[in-house]
């Protein structure tokens, strides 16, 4: 399923804005579908979005699943080297905080 | 209380200022402040938002504001009649021919919810007539923004900040000055490290992951990112905050101690944008997806 996010949202800013997002990407994948989020008419995004609209993803699906699932298109180099830099920090801290308490 | 301003008004002479209106604790320390401008000669771009952010923290105060000898026709009483400062605060421009100068984005008091139309349709074609660039270009700087705009509302508890934006084209330089009068990036750092000085507790903000999770989605990163991305554009950055500073360039980020307990109150941003790299650190074409 395709998910242009100014469909949805009217601008890609706020953490409101990403959590929007974040509703939609995850009816889609608990529907069993794979989610494809358009970014088509965006040229920059901050990271309270980011964090809203993707990383909160990880408090309900595994990485790998997110991976699997979901991906992204007509982004810019900007949108995908924040994405993949904030879930790698979030990835990497969640996995240090288990083998803390393991 | 009369307060003479300082000859030159920027961000060195901002702190004897400051400590003659305001305690460390954000009291004021007189119910009425007259604000002598006859000794004002100078003043820089950082010092209008300075000015504003004074006078706005203590107009919340109850404090009562006045203007003194301020209809002299000195360059710097000139310059900030073109910046629209004396009609933002006294409804009237001081001299009928002033007008705001090409090179100059005037001063503006903004709210959270009006900064995305004050970025897209004030700042954004600004440039782009300025630099002779598309408005694609500018996602540097749009990101940088958008990073303190947002950094602000969510941990200053104040939804209100000054902006107040110079072009200098022979040095190829955007200054941005932006500052709220909130509680300071260290008053919430200080709630969870413990940091050697409020300079410090500037630095710990801006690594990535450190949050002081003023709201629940934090992650951290927004400072970070902020100076990364200025570090692309090769500019540098000077952070103002409580009783501290970071000074930022692409290669390093230097805490220091303001001088004999001199204090801001808020967050002050000295924002200098290359305007010869925006092309070339743009990255805001469409580039394939891969994890």
């Amino acid at each position: 399923m395709v998910i242009r996010i100014l469909d949805h949202v009217m601008q890609c800013y706020t953490q409101a804005d990403g959590e929007v997002i974040a509703g939609v990407i995850t009816a889609c994948l608990k529907s069993g579908e794979n989610a494809v989020v358009s970014f088509s008419g965006v040229h920059g995004v901050p990271s309270s979005f980011i964090n809203a609209a993707f990383i909160s993803l990880l408090d309900e699906f595994t990485f790998a699943d997110i991976r699997a699932k979901l991906t992204f298109i007509h982004s810019t180099k900007q949108i995908n080297e924040l994405i993949k830099k904030r879930f790698d920090f979030e990835v990497n801290k969640r996995s240090k905080a288990e083998h803390c308490y393991a | 209380m009369i307060v003479p301003l300082p000859h030159t008004l920027d961000s060195w002479s901002m702190y004897g200022l400051i400590a003659r209106i305001i305690s460390k604790d954000k009291e004021p320390l007189h119910a009425e402040v007259s604000l002598d401008f006859s000794t004002l000669a100078f003043i820089k771009p950082v010092g209008i938002t300075i000015l504003s952010n004074l006078i706005e923290l203590l107009k919340k105060q109850g404090v009562k504001v006045r203007f003194r000898d301020h209809n002299s026709s000195s360059a710097a009483i000139r310059y900030l009649d073109d910046s629209l400062f004396f009609e933002q605060y006294l409804k009237k421009k001081i001299f009928e021919l002033s007008e705001v100068r090409p090179t100059t984005l005037p001063l503006r008091l903004l709210k959270h919810q009006e900064t995305s139309s004050w970025l897209e349709y004030k700042l954004i074609p600004w440039l782009g007539s300025r630099l002779n660039m598309s408005s694609r270009s500018f996602g540097t700087i749009r990101t940088c923004l958008q990073e303190l705009f947002n950094n602000i509302n969510d941990h200053a508890r104040e939804d209100i900040g000054s902006i107040f934006v110079q072009q200098y084209p022979n040095k190829k330089m955007i200054n941005i000055a932006l500052s709220d009068f909130g509680v300071g990036i260290p008053y919430n750092v200080n709630k969870i490290a413990r940091p050697v000085h409020d300079g410090e507790a500037i630095l710990f903000a801006t690594r990535e992951g450190f949050t002081s999770r003023s709201t629940p989605r934090n992650g951290g990163a927004g400072l970070d990112i902020f100076l990364n991305t200025l570090s692309k554009n090769k500019g540098k950055a000077i952070i103002y905050s409580n009783l501290g500073a970071l000074s930022c360039s692409p290669t390093t980020r230097r805490p220091w101690l303001a001088m004999d307990g001199q204090y801001y109150p808020g967050t002050l941003f000295d924002i200098n944008f290359r305007t010869d790299t925006i092309e070339i650190s743009d990255e805001s074409e469409e580039e394939r997806f891969e994890w």
